[in-house]
């Protein structure tokens, strides 16, 4: 063998090498590494999320090992397992529709980190699912994504500078500003979602009194069982348009 | 052009459409009778129809230019349908919706897509999954009855797989991610069902 050849020869074992230190692993993953983690999470939907995670494995570049780290992220979370399994029903979703998920798992961990942190998710989960319906491009879904999560912070933190507070869950009301958990969650959800409506509708954050009239529309016309009439009352007291404006920069910034 | 000129130039399209349309009408509202003869939210289709009328008699260019000859048809049906009303007609509102109900109630959804061959609805009441409508008579009238609990839903039609969100029954319009959604609220301040 000449020395050309030698050479030739160790740059092709050099590649080989790195090239199954880059894809080995994920390569490595298969549907019953997913399997296995789903199983530490109740599911409903086990054999979707697993058919699409499938559907996945067949991509070029599928982040196996970063949809692995967050199923079992996920699994180690004390929340409902029904708000875990948005977020992975969500993942499968875009997977059936022949999306990469690449763009959406950062979105999936942001939406992991605001269950640790007690925010009612749902409503996001569900603005990202018409995402999806509606075709758009990913970066747009995880935009919304952050945006939302935001709201539901801003309003949420609005609310307990208010003196409006979230009851632990299963505990009685205690005083009429201490909400009862799910009444508190609902008026976050609705809140935020009016703002973001508003600013997607191309409102501007400037004009608080609008902003607030909208706010209040959207409260006063949901179903009593959806939203009390007096804990409409007790935040449309407390809360003003300078409030609202102020979240919506903040959002927009 | 005059804002009196261009609603002439309006009616006379809008004559010119209805005319084209008629042949097509024959017993429309029959068969629109007939196939919502047994569901109980006739106040909505009804309420759908005068929008209608009313949204085309303002004479808003947009709106006209867009709904065309769709407009066109349901516009007769419409005017057909309010006569009917003040004598007693079958689609005389027989359904108020009960306020704040923790039950779920039947949720009519119904549009109009005479040449289409699928049709369905997604919304937050389906996680935006298709439900089909059906169109049983083949008249173009596709409709749809979910349950629903009380509460505020976004949703909007998918036609031969184009987003249609814009439903003149709607209580209201929400745009996001570029498109828009229509709104309903059942059991609470809005029309809903």
């Amino acid at each position: 063998m000449t020395r050309n050849g030698r050479r030739f020869w160790q740059i092709g074992v050099l590649l080989a090498v790195l090239i199954v230190t880059t894809f080995g692993t994920a390569a490595a993953l298969s549907r019953a590494d997913f399997d296995h983690a789903l199983d530490a999470i109740p599911l409903t939907s086990h054999d979707r999320i697993l058919a699409a995670i499938d559907l996945g494995l067949s991509q070029a570049g599928f982040p196996a090992n970063e949809l692995l780290s967050l199923i079992q992220r996920l699994a180690l979370i004390a929340a409902p397992a029904e708000e875990k399994e948005a977020i992975l029903l969500m993942l499968a979703r875009a997977l059936e529709q022949g999306l990469s998920i690449d763009g959406l798992l950062p979105a999936g961990s942001a939406l992991a980190s605001a269950i640790e942190e007690g925010l009612p998710i749902e409503g996001v989960v569900l603005e990202a699912l018409k995402g999806i319906a509606q075709r758009s491009p990913t970066s747009v879904i995880v935009a919304g994504i952050t945006q939302r999560l935001t709201l539901l912070r801003e309003v949420r933190d609005l609310l307990f500078a208010r003196q409006i507070f979230r009851a632990s869950v299963g505990t009685s009301q205690s005083s009429p500003t201490a909400l009862p958990a799910t009444r508190f969650d609902e008026l976050v959800v609705q809140i935020a979602d009016a703002v973001s409506d508003y600013l997607e509708g191309g409102g501007s954050p400037f004009d608080g009194a609008a902003l607030y009239e909208l706010v209040a529309v959207r409260l006063r016309r949901l179903p009593e069982s959806v939203v009390r009439p007096e804990d409409v009352d007790l935040v449309l007291d407390r809360i003003g348009p300078p409030d609202l404006t102020e979240i919506a920069l903040n959002v927009l910034s | 052009m005059r804002p009196d000129e261009i609603e002439e130039v309006l009616r006379d399209t809008l004559r010119h459409e209805v005319a084209e349309a008629t042949p097509r009408l024959a017993d429309l509202e029959e068969r629109i009778v007939a196939e919502l003869g047994d569901r109980l939210p006739r106040l909505r289709f009804v309420d759908w129809m005068r929008s209608l009328v009313a949204s085309t008699q303002s004479g808003r260019v947009g709106q006209l230019a867009v709904l065309g000859a769709t407009a066109a048809v349901f516009l007769i049906v419409g005017m057909v349908i309010t006569q009917d009303r003040s004598g007693g007609s079958i689609l005389t509102p027989t359904f108020a919706p009960t306020v704040a109900s923790h039950t779920s109630q039947e949720v009519l959804f119904v549009v109009p897509a005479l040449d289409a061959e699928r049709v369905a609805v997604v919304g937050d009441f389906n996680a935006w999954e298709e439900t089909p409508l059906s169109d049983e008579n083949e008249d173009g009238i596709w409709t749809a009855s979910i349950p629903l609990d009380p509460g505020r839903y976004e949703y909007a039609f998918v036609i031969d797989g184009r987003w249609w969100g814009q439903d003149p029954s709607a209580d209201e319009y929400v745009r996001t991610f570029g498109q828009y959604s229509s709104v309903r609220y059942v059991g609470g301040g809005g029309d809903g069902v």
